[in-house]
This record gives C-alpha cells, sequence and structure tokens, in this order.
C-alpha cells in the first residue's frame, strides 16, 4: 500500500515525557511500528491532546480511604468558605489578572473562615490567643522584621511628603486664582471710574456720586477679597505698627524737632509740683549782703 | 587454712551488705531532686491523636524559588522533616523507600525542571493518593512586602474555598491539604495558640496559597506573612507517586507548551506586519483620479496642441 502524493494521517499514541518535545522519539516509532500501526509509506502524525481522565467512583473511593472522620475538628482546624464575589467589582467576575481585586477575594475568604474558626473555637473553650508574657521564637526573626519596619516607615514618610507637596500645590494654585479676579475687579473698577468722570466732563452726569462709591466699593469686596483681607489681616506686624505710632511714618523729616510759635506757647506740659514752689530759696545778692552787715 | 579463709569471706560479704545498705538508706530517705524533670510526662503524652509526619524535600536542578518555597514551609510545619536532594534521574518510586525510611506517613516533594519550572507533588505515602502540580508565582516570606509575623510552630486555620465541595477530585485534594498542611493539635512541637490561617482558594483553573497572621480575633484583621504561589493541578495517582491515573486536568498546559504557543504568538508579530505591507502595496492603485477617457474626445485644445 504506497501512497505517492497523498500523506496518511495516523494516531500514534502519545507515550513520552512531557518535557522532552523536541525531536522523534525512537521508542515512540518503534511502539508504534509494533503495534501494526506503522506502514512504508509518508505519515504526519497526529498530535491529539491525551485524553481526559475523570474517574469519579475511584476518586471518592480514596477519598472514603484517607479520610479522617474519627478525629474531632480541632485536631484538623478546617473551614470551608463561599468566597465572596469582590466587593470592588459589582459583577461577579473577579479580573485574576487585577491584583487588587484577586488579593482582596482572598483576603476576604481567609478573614471569614477566621471569624467562623474563631467562634468555634471560643465556644468550645479552647484559648487561641498568646499571652503577653509567652515568648517563643517566630517566623520571622527579630532583624528581619526590623527591616519590615524601616521599609513601613520609608513609605509612610514618602506618601506624607507626597500628600504636603500636592497640598501646596493646590494652595498655590487658588493664591494665584484669588490674585486674578483681584486685579481684574480693580482694573474694571478703574474704567467705570474714568468713564464716569469723562460723563461728568462731558456733562452728562451732574452728581459725583461716583467717586465716593468707587471709594467705597475699591475696598476689597466679595468672598474671595474677604478671604483675601483676613489673610492680609492675619499677618499684622504689631512691633511696626507701634513704632509707627510711636515715631510717625512718611512725610518730611526736616525740621520736625525746631520750637514753633504755638509749641512755645503750650504749657500744657507744665506742673506746678515739679516746676512750681522750690523749697530752699536762696535769697538774692543784695539781700544776702544787708543780712550780713546786721551781724 | 580453707575454713578461716571462707569465714573471712563471709566476714567480708557481711560487711559489704551491711555497707550497701548504709549507703542505699540516706538516698530513700531524702528525695531525689535531679530525677524530678525526668518524672513529669510531657504534655502531649495521650494527647496527641493526629500523627501526620510530611517529608519537604526537593529534587536536584531546583531554582531558588524553590528551595526558598521549602524552606519558607518547613518553617511554618513544624511536623515536617527533610532529607537531601534527590537524584532527578533515579526513579520516583524510591521517594516512598525515603519515606519510609524518615518514618513520615505524607510527602511534598518539589522537582525543578530545565531550571525554571517547579512542579509540586503532594502525596499520602503507603498507599496513594498523589497528586502532581505545576508551581508558578512563588512569592517568598522573606521578601519585604509581606508584614505580618506569626509563631514558628502555631498551628494554622485552613481556609478553603467552596468550589473544593463541588467535583470529587476537588474534595480529594481538599482532603489531602488538610492532612499534610495542617499541624496536628498537640504535636510536641508544635504551640498551643492558633495566629495564622492558610488560604486555598480555586480561580482560573489554579489554586492559590496564601499565609496571613490574625491580628485581630474577633474582627478578623489579617495581615499577609507569605509565602505565596499558585498549583496548576496536572494529574491524580491513585498510589503513592504511581498507579493508575485517577483525574487528568483537561486545561492543564506543560509549560514547555505555554513557552511555546507564547514564542509563536509573538513569531507571528512580524510575519503580520510584514503581510499588512504587503497587502497595502497591492490594494494601492496607480491611477490619481478616476478619470473617464471619453472626457477628452470633444477637446479641441488637446488636438490642435498635439
Amino acid at each position: 500500500m504506497m501512497i505517492d502524493d497523498e500523506v496518511e494521517e495516523i494516531h500514534i499514541p502519545h507515550i513520552r515525557d512531557e518535557d522532552d518535545q523536541d525531536g522523534d522519539s525512537d521508542r515512540e516509532l518503534q511502539v508504534a511500528f509494533a503495534s501494526g500501526l506503522l506502514k512504508p509509506g509518508l505519515f504526519r502524525p497526529i498530535t491529539a491532546p491525551p485524553p481526559a481522565i475523570n474517574n469519579e467512583v475511584g476518586l471518592l473511593e480514596k477519598l472514603e480511604e484517607i479520610s479522617q472522620s474519627d478525629l474531632e475538628w480541632v485536631e484538623r482546624l478546617d473551614v470551608t468558605i463561599k468566597r465572596n464575589k469582590s466587593e470592588v467589582t459589582e459583577d461577579d467576575q473577579t479580573d485574576v489578572h487585577n491584583d487588587f481585586q484577586r488579593e482582596v477575594s482572598f483576603y476576604g475568604q481567609a478573614q471569614n473562615s477566621v471569624i467562623s474558626a474563631m467562634l468555634r473555637l471560643h465556644s468550645s473553650g479552647i484559648n487561641t490567643k498568646r499571652p503577653d508574657d509567652y515568648f517563643a521564637e517566630m517566623a520571622k526573626k527579630d532583624d528581619h522584621m526590623k527591616k519590615v519596619g524601616v521599609k513601613l516607615l520609608a513609605l509612610k514618610k514618602r506618601r506624607e511628603t507626597s500628600e504636603k507637596n500636592q497640598n501646596n500645590f493646590k494652595l498655590r494654585k487658588y493664591g494665584k486664582q484669588v490674585q486674578r479676579a483681584v486685579t481684574l475687579e480693580r482694573q474694571q473698577k478703574k474704567r467705570e471710574v474714568l468713564s464716569s468722570i469723562k460723563k461728568f466732563k462731558k456733562g452728562k452726569i451732574t452728581n459725583t456720586d461716583f467717586l465716593d462709591d468707587s471709594s467705597k466699593e475699591n475696598r476689597p469686596q466679595g468672598k474671595k477679597l474677604s478671604q483675601l483681607q483676613k489673610l492680609q489681616k492675619h499677618k499684622v506686624n504689631h512691633k511696626r505698627n507701634f513704632r509707627d505710632k510711636k515715631y510717625g511714618f512718611g512725610g518730611k523729616k526736616k525740621g520736625q524737632k525746631r520750637n514753633t510759635n504755638t509749641s512755645s506757647n503750650d504749657v500744657s506740659g507744665f506742673k506746678r509740683k515739679v516746676h512750681g514752689n522750690k523749697k530752699n530759696v536762696r535769697p538774692g545778692k543784695s539781700k544776702r549782703t544787708k543780712l550780713k552787715s546786721k551781724r | 587454712m580453707a575454713r578461716k579463709r571462707k569465714a573471712g569471706e563471709r566476714n567480708e560479704q557481711k560487711s559489704k551488705l551491711q555497707k550497701l545498705n548504709s549507703e542505699v538508706k540516706p538516698e530513700e530517705q531524702e528525695p531525689a531532686v535531679t530525677n524530678e524533670l525526668t518524672d513529669m510526662e510531657p504534655l502531649t503524652k495521650g494527647r496527641w491523636k493526629n500523627k501526620q509526619k510530611v517529608l519537604v524535600f526537593t529534587s536536584r536542578g531546583i531554582t531558588f524559588k524553590g528551595r526558598h518555597l521549602i524552606k519558607d514551609l518547613r518553617n511554618l510545619m513544624p511536623h515536617t522533616k527533610t532529607d537531601v536532594k534527590m537524584d532527578r534521574k533515579s526513579d520516583l518510586l524510591m521517594v516512598n523507600e525515603i519515606c519510609e525510611l524518615k518514618n513520615c506517613n505524607k510527602c511534598v516533594y518539589l522537582v525543578g525542571k530545565k531550571g525554571r519550572d517547579v512542579y509540586m507533588w503532594v502525596s499520602n505515602v503507603p498507599h496513594g493518593p498523589s497528586a502532581l502540580f505545576h508551581v508558578e508565582y512563588l512569592n517568598m516570606m522573606e521578601e519585604l512586602k509581606f508584614t505580618g509575623n506569626c509563631l514558628k510552630a502555631s498551628r494554622p486555620i485552613l481556609s478553603f474555598d467552596s468550589k473544593f465541595d463541588e467535583t470529587p477530585h476537588m474534595k480529594l485534594l481538599k482532603e489531602l491539604f488538610i492532612q499534610v498542611f495542617g499541624t496536628p493539635n498537640y504535636h510536641p512541637k508544635s504551640q498551643p495558640f492558633i495566629d495564622h490561617v492558610f488560604t486555598f482558594s480555586v480561580m482560573d483553573g489554579k489554586i492559590w496559597f496564601r499565609n496571613y497572621q490574625i491580628v485581630e480575633e474577633t474582627g478578623g484583621e489579617l495581615v499577609e506573612i507569605g509565602p505565596r504561589f499558585t498549583m496548576t493541578l496536572s494529574r491524580i495517582l491513585s498510589g503513592s507517586f504511581g498507579g493508575p491515573v485517577l483525574y487528568c486536568n483537561p486545561d492543564y498546559q506543560s509549560p514547555n507548551l505555554m513557552r511555546h504557543l507564547h514564542k509563536k504568538k509573538n513569531s507571528m508579530k512580524y510575519v503580520e506586519h510584514k503581510a499588512a505591507k504587503v497587502d497595502k502595496r497591492m490594494r494601492r492603485s496607480d491611477k490619481t483620479f478616476a478619470t473617464d477617457e471619453t472626457d477628452q474626445v470633444f477637446d479641441t485644445n488637446l488636438t490642435a496642441g498635439s
């Protein structure tokens, strides 16, 4: 049975180890030849998937064989719990490739099983908690836990600094916005006043109320301005204010300490107690000579 | 002479007995202080019922991650023993003999292949069953991202997904895991506290292992301790490291096949790109505008010019 052009497809049983898939295995061919599957000609093996085996009866028998039905639950401590559909995603599917969703679902399962197992243990009067004065070897050594602590601290610090920077950035943005609003408003006011002055000059308006209004309105108004004012108020330099009051602020400095007509006539600083009658009044020269001659 | 000697011997014997008696008597009167510790019975005696001993070891040629996994498992499970690495070429049934020598009735045997793949055998030793897994996504307890900690020899709670109760093969695996990973109550090396939980979940056709510390019992606040790994079931055998196959996972892909498919997928990228280029060139027409030739029939200028 020779086939020249056509290639016959034939199934060669899959017996080799799954790991050496490269190259032909002589043994495989030998087995196939011995079983009468191979005949002279060109062949292409169909690599069929290994048959799915699911011997349910055998599995259950084995389970029966190894089960520890004579042992109490405390000896085994197993909990079977339905894993909650993730709370993060509202649909039933947790994405396996989304690390966060996956870990949250595992965590939930562990949490539920811990709660139920602890209830069961405590109700049967078994203490599970380690007393504070019980010291024993831990799974992770102290120096390892120190490393973990250092890493956690560094993480915390990094998070804090980034948060602070973000906050500062927001504040700066807000300040700039307020400033822009203030300048815009000022320009607007100025324009209005100027236009009304023009109108007044031309005689379109007779009253000059706009000047007072503008002086009133020039004060910062509105929510944003009041906040700015608050900021400005907050930074009052009391020392400066006091010194300004004491020594004066601005203006001409020359000749300020000279006497004038009003200042020389001002006797408000005179106090009788201080400047008035003096106790030991020395008599005048003539009186003193007369007294001497009388002696 | 002879009489005398005998008499003398008698006397000597008497005196020896007297001496012995006199030596023994004071000891009997005083309680022996040195015996106090040996007299005390171990706390676990008579209470340790679930006698599981697990042999945890690897083959030669395991990756560093597999080696660390063994280290972590040994660290967390006080009921384990270990042995030297086994030669990969020797028969798998040798493992049974090693277990017998080591007096173990369960076995976790990690096999390293090609210097990168890690397989795990979990077996109930003399009579089976045994299961072969492909282990992936290994994360060690030593990694600093796991911030939890627990006692070295405390007993874990074993938490299973409800999918472990759905099919016979999963039920069998659950039973096997309970017996292998659970530390027996009153095991001499164990401690009587429960401060961590082993979690086995099924997702995406794999079994995911997690280990959490129990920070608060009532609220169930947990912190992960590690290690982490996934196990993809390949097959379940009825014997220990042998015997007929009870279950063969139809969705299992060997790591070789996975790598092959991945490579193939990537290789097609270049070919497809080239094909697309050729295709585009073929589709491009030579004409810039769709013109009708009959439009120029009555054009007098053209004829005059030519």
